[in-house]
This record gives structure tokens, C-alpha cells and sequence, in this order.
């Protein structure tokens, strides 16, 4: 079975934005954020992906992928 | 009351009840065993095995105290729905179960040895009914607690 990763690093670069102050914008904690990242999270709120989308100014597409 | 007061509170109860079951078993089973002797002289030789039994049977309540000991840990360190406690509350609802199993028999032993007075019997029936009532309700909490904790889990990793 695949998996959804959120690749927030390459959006990160694009808007020269820091882990940390993505996660201040988005209202969640820096762990959170590396669950977020590393694959770990077991679901998302869509009130998190709109922050996530909102402050890295992109499409929900731009930062979810879908691997097998 | 937090969890590092409820922990304290379920800790000094768990000391009191395992100092009371040791009291119990070191003195009460004793002087019970020697009211046997005294009141049926004709079943002196019951009074010895009935001690065993009774020490035998008081083993699963220490073990089931031991495991909840580790649950007031689990609770201590903020993890009151966690997959160990479910696992030792199941255990619990397992010795309940097997210690009144285990008292039964004896029971029905003794009583078929002629060791069967109304209040020993009444008191037999009383003590297996009550260890399987906390069998069932250790299994259904057991059962809410795994539950809960992979709701925890799934919540935690919702972000």
C-alpha cells in the first residue's frame, strides 16, 4: 500500500521560510511539524492543510504526493 | 485531583490492601484453622489443607496488586489509556477469574470432606460470586481501556 508524504521542505526553500516559523504561522508545535514531515501523522485536519496552504501561499497539491 | 495525586492515592491504597491481605494471611487463616480444629475435632485433618488453600488463593490477589501497581505507574506518568494497562488490566480480569475457579473446587472439595457448615458454605458462594464479578468487569475495562488508548494514539498523531 502507498503512502501520502508532505513535502514541506521544498516549499520551505521556495518561500526562504524556517521549520520553525511555519509552524508559529500554522499554529502547531515543532513536533507536530516533524511528525508532519516525517510521515508519521495518522491524519491531518483540513484546518491544518488551509494554514499549511495559506502560509506557504500554494496548492494543497504543491506539498502532498502520493508514493507507492 | 491530577494524575500524579490520583497515582500517589491508588499507590498507598495498593501498600494498605497488600499489607491487610498480609495480615490477613499470616493471622486470620491461622486463627480460623485453629477455630476448625476446635469446633470439629473429627476434621482436624481438613484444617491443615484449608490453610494451604487459603494461602494458595491469596497468591493471584498479590500478583493482581502487583499489576496494579504498574497501572497507577502508567497513570503517574500520564498514560492512564495506554495499550500496558490494558494488558494488565486483562491480566487482573485472568487471576479473578482462575483464583475463583481455583476456590470453587476447593470449596466443593471441602464441603464433599464434610466440611460444611452453612456459614463456610454461604461465605464460599459469596467470594466466588464476587471474583467473578470483578473478572467480568476487569475483561469490559481491559476492553475500553485498548480502545481508548488507540483513540489517544490516533488523536496524538491527528494534527
Amino acid at each position: 500500500m502507498g503512502e501520502i508524504v508532505f513535502n514541506i521542505d521544498v516549499m520551505l526553500a521556495k518561500r526562504k521560510m524556517s521549520v520553525s516559523e511555519l509552524a508559529d504561522k500554522v499554529g502547531i508545535t515543532l513536533t507536530n511539524m516533524s511528525i508532519l514531515k516525517t510521515g508519521k501523522a495518522k491524519a491531518v485536519k483540513v484546518s491544518t492543510l488551509q494554514k499549511l496552504c495559506e502560509a506557504l501561499d500554494c496548492q494543497p497539491g504543491d506539498i502532498l504526493e502520493y508514493r507507492r | 485531583m491530577d494524575q500524579k495525586s490520583l497515582s500517589r492515592w491508588l499507590k498507598i491504597i495498593i501498600i494498605v490492601v497488600a499489607a491487610i491481605g498480609a495480615a490477613g494471611d499470616a493471622f486470620m487463616v491461622r486463627i480460623v484453622g485453629k477455630m476448625i480444629r476446635e469446633r470439629y475435632p473429627d476434621l482436624v485433618h481438613l484444617s491443615l489443607p484449608w490453610m494451604i488453600s487459603m494461602w494458595i488463593f491469596s497468591i493471584p490477589c498479590f500478583v493482581a496488586l502487583i499489576y496494579a501497581w504498574k497501572v497507577a505507574v502508567e497513570i503517574g506518568r500520564g498514560r492512564p489509556f495506554s495499550v500496558p494497562n490494558a494488558s494488565h488490566v486483562k491480566k487482573i480480569s485472568y487471576l479473578a477469574f482462575a483464583d475463583s475457579v481455583f476456590f470453587f473446587v476447593v470449596s466443593t472439595a471441602f464441603v464433599l470432606l464434610k466440611l460444611n457448615h452453612f456459614g463456610f458454605i454461604l461465605a464460599s458462594v459469596i467470594v466466588v460470586f464476587l471474583g467473578l464479578c470483578a473478572a467480568v468487569a476487569a475483561a469490559v475495562l481491559s476492553h475500553l481501556i485498548l480502545k481508548a488508548a488507540l483513540l489517544q494514539d490516533e488523536n496524538d498523531l491527528t494534527i
